[in-house]
């Protein structure tokens, strides 16, 4: 177990150096820099020479890499050229909004995809199976802005036909008016955790349908348990490792919905940083906060990995055996993106 | 083919099958006819209700949504055709590299297919959008080292499983090289979970370009796509609420029939492999 | 082959698809499992079904406490009534990214800072010409070399210093010698000098017959000599509002300056700008009451529905915002003057402004009408395909050798223009590549290398025609008989003979055919009744808040 760790750390380690070197070469084959932007249409080569040289823009790349480097191993994300304000600062209040976003997400991905799973699962028939099913089939394939936007129209306040929730924006003073803070994340968190919950419970649902399959609940049958009974608790027992690895992954995999519904509800989130920097060109903070989301996503990884390796014992004892689950289980990961 | 009859057979399967040959055929139309002119735009006529000359209505610049949404089709095709050669390509390589006798080799394919697979599809994206601008390059390259990436790791046990079993052995033993072996024995017991994969994500790659494309950073404008026509109307949606529902009205019932048609394909295909698993358990 | 999957399919019946084949265990273990069905919805026995309990609550919690709030906040928003609000929001578009005035270009930033939190010497109407600013008056010699400005008395910063001829003798010798944004706006600049404390006198080396109007934009501004301050972030000034917050790319508060030392003090406590990327986000939150005022609602098809709901008021404003058709007149192909002429008679600018709400004015040259010199030139060239069809022709473009060319613009001004363009181009048997990137990408290509064909910017600025008069401008216009005309206009000592000068370039250029203006930006304010003193004109370059007053 300490082996496995230590090696991933290590594989983490080794991954965020490659990532630092492509995201800053990425960075560099660009036209137009920085300087050009804040001199604007109106100004002469003089201005633009002068500004150039004020923010640095004339070094080395190799200086400019290596420099990058050590700021960020001293935990200094470096300064906005445009804005003049801190790096970390700045992501770190963008963050609030957008953290918090994905973890609702989630958790109302989990809450509608597992217990609706688990029924679809112990429903082999009849019409609430199908239902379920289609339901989950449905809400899956919807892209997340049109789910955004059918929400807003439901629900959207001054839009929707039950006006009761805010469709745009995030309050000024962001979490010190909480009531409101959270009203303005239900309807994004509700439009990817629909979506997300749809592929998790089909996840659910057909690791659930991989199990029953297997001895274990038979035997659970066996002594007398309900079919129902035994994939709620033997079943789920045998999946939760794959759906630790499931969640872990489509936390990755909801970003994409997520950055989309921060756009599309105006959320001043990591989203609209992101998609603004690099339209001006503001290397030095763009550069971070890409290196500083791939840190994050893949630290995500590694928990989930480690907590994928606790969860399952027969991984502690390091024999691959491919149960009966994975080969459709694992099918679904990819539907979870 | 008798795959394919045996989906058809299916009430989803026949479903998915005939909204795909839908699909296909639009594609084909679009390339030598469209209701309207593709370069077309009525400037007087901005937002039209359905009517019939224009029975989508039309979008903000006056095109005809109709055959707009066809031409899309083309583009969304190459999308996902594109997505699912390279995916199933790197899949391929990095499977190969996994089970390579060099522990150090496939050392590093499990590290790139472990580590890399937790960095979401839109920071790919994001990333590649930098050099490359908008460009349907970018979905492509994006969803495909995703998903690359993520078929490798899936096939994996299997590909691990059969090429320990007895057929490679023989094989080794019977003098031919590893590779052949590989070629023979391994790669083909992928086949059907490298195709259920694919159709799922040939799903999500139309997904991710509705979503990318919205960011900014996918289909460049003046190019006909599915997600631009969902993105270039979303800003009208309380005004226009019409216009905004056939694009992704389309894009979710092509994404579902593409999900279908995976579950089925994995239904057609499943037992057969679950046989030869069974049968290497059994030997072990 | 398909005797494997024949087998195959089998077996599946028997292990995965009980449900719709219905074997008869299946059914049996169904039927079994039914009196249970209720307990479904409960959670799964022992620890988990603690932690789902929990999760369940939480969320539920928060969905409730949402709702509640929502419910709750937008009933007190419509209990009271008639009173003066102590605050408001105004919805606007374009986002600063920082509030470096002197450094960082783009007139979101004059919007919001100029006016409201800094002052130029002198003062700008919304019919944009010089009123009495931080100077309540100026002579002008006999030579119109001299300026002599009397400041107001009293003038004091936020931070409590006052502003007196030293500092505004300060911050126009700054901008020359740091030659900040806006720098070249000042010409002929001999010398500034500060005589007593409020008198500032300005010497020209020649007549500049914009000096004045120059003075009212930015390169008039006054800075605080004593602070010090990071300008990207923070902003001291001796207008009647004071920065409170600032969050780039999302909104800025504004307080009133209680201490504010002119007459026109602001009326509303706080006023907050809230930036909007996506103009259906920004329709919400104005339909919604989270926001006032909205400028400018992007789209008059927009407009047009908030027109018929009683609780919004939607006006027209004028404004200088010229959509620039620009060619490349030193390109390849551009360079020919019948190509030119042609597109021009291409276009047909009237289907676009149809297209965005009919309410843009046309527009035949490059000087706007609240500009100095301005004539309706939409005579010129009238949409007209065969015209446009013969002049190609003599070009030797045909059907079987159309002419190729690429449009590149920045994505702020979204595809439609360009779609449109290519498909009336096209009629005429033009073929438009249409390239849509990046501003800094724009800047570079187009702006910088002069690499292009057609472009396209929203020249938003006022008193612009010296582009036209700069042969090394990305347009490439090089036209003798202009510049004479220019230089003449801008050492006229007259305002009439200024403008007549500039009247006769800007025929020539729009004759020369050396771009095609799109249009002329019209924008459209809605606002909440109740709402009073919002500037309609200009109100994107410049927005002063003081009168704004909002009751209910």
């Amino acid at each position: 177990m300490v082996k496995f760790v230590v090696r991933r750390l290590a594989l983490f380690c080794v991954a965020l150096v490659l990532l630092s070197v492509v995201v800053f070469a990425c960075l560099r084959i660009l036209p137009g820099n920085v300087a050009a932007v804040m001199a604007g249409t109106n100004s002469t080569p003089e201005r633009l020479a002068a500004l150039s040289e004020q923010l640095g823009l004339n070094r080395s790349y190799p200086a400019q890499y290596f420099q990058w480097c050590s700021d960020l191993l001293h935990g200094n994300l470096g300064i906005s050229m445009l804005t003049g304000r801190s790096t970390m600062s700045q992501a770190l209040v963008r963050a609030q909004v957008t953290l918090p976003l994905i973890v609702l997400g989630l958790l109302l991905s989990l809450i509608i995809g597992v217990p609706l799973g688990v029924l679809a699962a112990s429903k082999r028939e009849g019409g609430l199976h199908s239902v379920l099913r289609y339901v989950s089939l449905a809400a899956g394939a919807v892209p997340a802005l049109w789910g955004g936007l059918l929400l807003i129209m439901v629900f959207g306040k001054g839009v929707g036909f039950v006006g009761i929730l805010p469709a745009q924006g995030f309050p000024d003073n962001g979490w010190a008016s909480p009531g409101q803070a959270l009203a303005s994340l239900v309807l994004p968190a509700l439009s990817v955790g629909i979506i997300s919950g749809a592929q998790m419970m089909r996840y659910t649902q057909s690791a659930l349908d991989g199990v029953a399959e297997s001895g274990f609940v038979t035997m659970s049958m066996a002594a007398g348990s309900t079919r129902a009974r035994a994939l709620r608790t033997t079943g789920l027992r045998i999946v939760l490792p794959d759906l630790i690895s499931v969640t872990g992954l489509s936390f990755a995999q909801m970003v994409t919905g997520v950055l989309v519904i921060e756009n599309l509800f105006s959320l001043p989130g990591l989203a609209s940083m992101l998609v603004t920097d690099v339209g001006n060109r503001d290397l030095v903070k763009v550069q971070s906060e890409l290196m500083l989301l791939a840190a994050f996503f893949l630290l995500i990884g590694l928990v989930t990995d480690i907590a994928h390796r606790i969860a399952d014992p027969r991984l502690r004892t390091a024999s691959a055996v491919v149960d009966a689950g994975s080969g459709g289980s694992s099918g679904e990961v990819g539907g979870a993106r | 083919m008798s795959i394919l009859r045996y989906i058809w057979h299916r009430g989803e399967g026949r479903f998915s099958l005939i909204v795909l040959g839908c699909w296909l055929i639009v594609c084909a139309l679009s390339l030598v006819w469209t209701p309207q002119p593709l370069g077309q735009s009525d400037g007087y006529n901005t937002w039209a209700s359905p009517s019939l000359a224009h029975p989508m209505g039309t979008d903000g610049t006056g095109r005809d949504m109709l055959s707009w949404l066809m031409a899309g089709s083309g583009t969304e095709l190459q999308i996902v055709v594109a997505t699912c050669v390279l995916a199933a390509l790197i899949g391929v390589v990095f499977v190969s590299f996994s089970l390579a006798r060099s522990g150090l080799v496939s050392e590093i394919a499990t590290v790139i297919t472990d580590t890399l697979l937790s960095i979401p599809i839109v920071l790919i994206a994001l990333i590649l959008a930098v050099p490359l601008g908008a460009s349907i390059l970018v979905v492509i390259l994006s969803c495909a080292i995703s998903y690359g990436l993520n078929l490798a790791r899936i096939a994996k046990p299997q590909a691990s499983l059969a090429a320990t079993s007895r057929y490679v052995e023989a094989a080794r033993a019977a003098g031919s090289s590893r590779w052949k072996a590989l070629r023979t024995h391994v790669l083909p017991n992928l086949i059907p979970v490298f195709s259920v994969q694919l159709s799922i994500c040939a799903g999500t790659a139309i997904l991710a370009e509705a979503g990318l494309t919205y960011l900014g950073i996918g289909v460049p404008a003046g190019t006909a796509s599915w997600g631009s026509s969902l993105s270039s109307s979303a800003s009208f949606i309380s005004i226009f609420p019409l216009t905004v529902v056939w694009p992704g009205a389309l894009i979710t019932v092509v994404v579902v029939a593409l999900n279908l048609f995976g579950d089925c394909l994995r239904k057609a295909v499943d037992p057969v492999v679950n046989a030869q698993l069974r049968a290497s358990e059994v030997r072990r | 082959m398909s005797r494997t999957t024949n087998d195959g399919s089998v077996n599946s019946v028997n292990s995965n698809e009980a449900a719709t084949s219905g074997s008869t265990d299946a059914s049996l273990a169904s039927q079994q499992k039914a009196p249970h069905a209720p307990q479904m919805g409960s959670a799964p026995g022992g620890g988990r079904k603690i932690v789902w309990i929990v999760l369940a609550v939480v969320v539920a919690l928060a969905v409730i406490f949402g709702i509640v709030w929502a419910v709750r906040s937008r009933n007190t928003s419509t209990a009271t009534g008639g009173s003066r609000q102590e605050s408001m929001t105004i919805g606007v578009k374009l986002a600063p990214t920082n509030l470096d005035i002197r450094n960082q270009s783009g007139s979101a930033l004059d919007q919001v800072l100029i006016d409201n939190i800094y002052e130029p010497l002198v003062g700008r109407g919304t019919d944009n010409k010089v009123s009495a600013g931080l100077a309540k008056s100026w002579d002008v010699s006999e030579d119109a070399k001299t300026y002599t400005f009397h400041l107001n008395s009293g003038i004091t910063f936020s931070n409590g210093d006052a502003l007196d001829s030293a500092d505004v003798v300060w911050s126009l010798r700054q901008l020359l010698e740091k030659k900040y944004a806006s720098s070249d706006q000042l010409r002929n600049i001999a010398s500034i000098e500060a005589k007593g404390a409020d008198t500032v006198v300005v010497t020209l080396t020649a007549p500049y017959a914009d000096l004045l109007w120059s003075l009212s934009g930015r390169p008039g501004l006054v800075f605080d000599h004593d602070a010090s301050y990071d300008a990207k972030t923070q902003a001291i000034g001796s207008g009647p509002y004071l920065l409170k917050t600032f969050k780039e790319n999302d909104s800025i508060i504004l307080t009133r300056n209680t201490k504010y030392w002119g007459t026109k003090k602001a009326t509303i406590k706080t006023i907050t700008l809230k930036y909007f990327a996506d103009d259906n986000a920004a329709l919400n939150a104005f339909k919604a009451g989270s926001v006032q005022v909205l400028a400018p609602v992007m789209n008059a098809k927009m407009a047009a529905s908030l027109e018929k709901d009683d609780r919004f008021v939607v006006g027209q404003g004028d404004d200088t915002d010229k959509y620039v058709l620009g060619m490349n007149n030193k390109g390849k192909v551009l360079s020919n003057k019948k190509i030119r002429q042609a597109i021009r008679y291409a276009i047909d600018s009237k289907e676009i402004i149809a297209s965005r709400g009919g309410v843009d004015a046309e527009l035949g040259g490059p000087i706007p009408s609240l500009d100095p010199g301005y004539e309706d030139l939409t005579g010129l060239y009238p949409h007209d395909v065969a015209k446009a069809q013969q002049l190609l022709k003599e070009a030797g473009y045909s059907d079987s050798k159309p002419l190729k060319l690429t449009l590149e613009y920045a994505n702020t001004y979204g595809t439609e223009f360009g779609e449109q363009l290519k498909s009336q181009l096209a009629k005429v048997g033009i073929d438009l590549n249409v390239k849509v990137v990046e501003f800094s990408t724009w800047l570079q290509d187009v702006y910088t290398n002069h690499d292009y064909d057609l472009s396209l910017v929203d020249h938003n600025e006022s008193h612009d025609f010296y582009q036209w008069a700069d042969p090394t401008y990305y347009y490439g216009y090089e036209s003798k008989e202009v510049q004479d005309l220019y230089a003449k206009s801008i050492t006229a000592t007259d305002e009439a003979e200024q403008a007549e000068y500039l009247r006769q370039a800007a025929h020539k250029v729009s004759e020369d055919a050396a771009a095609d203006w799109l249009l002329n930006y019209r924008v459209t304010t809605a606002y909440a009744k109740g709402v009073t003193g919002f500037p309609m004109n200009l109100n994107q370059s410049r927005l002063p808040l003081a009168g704004v007053d909002y009751k209910k």
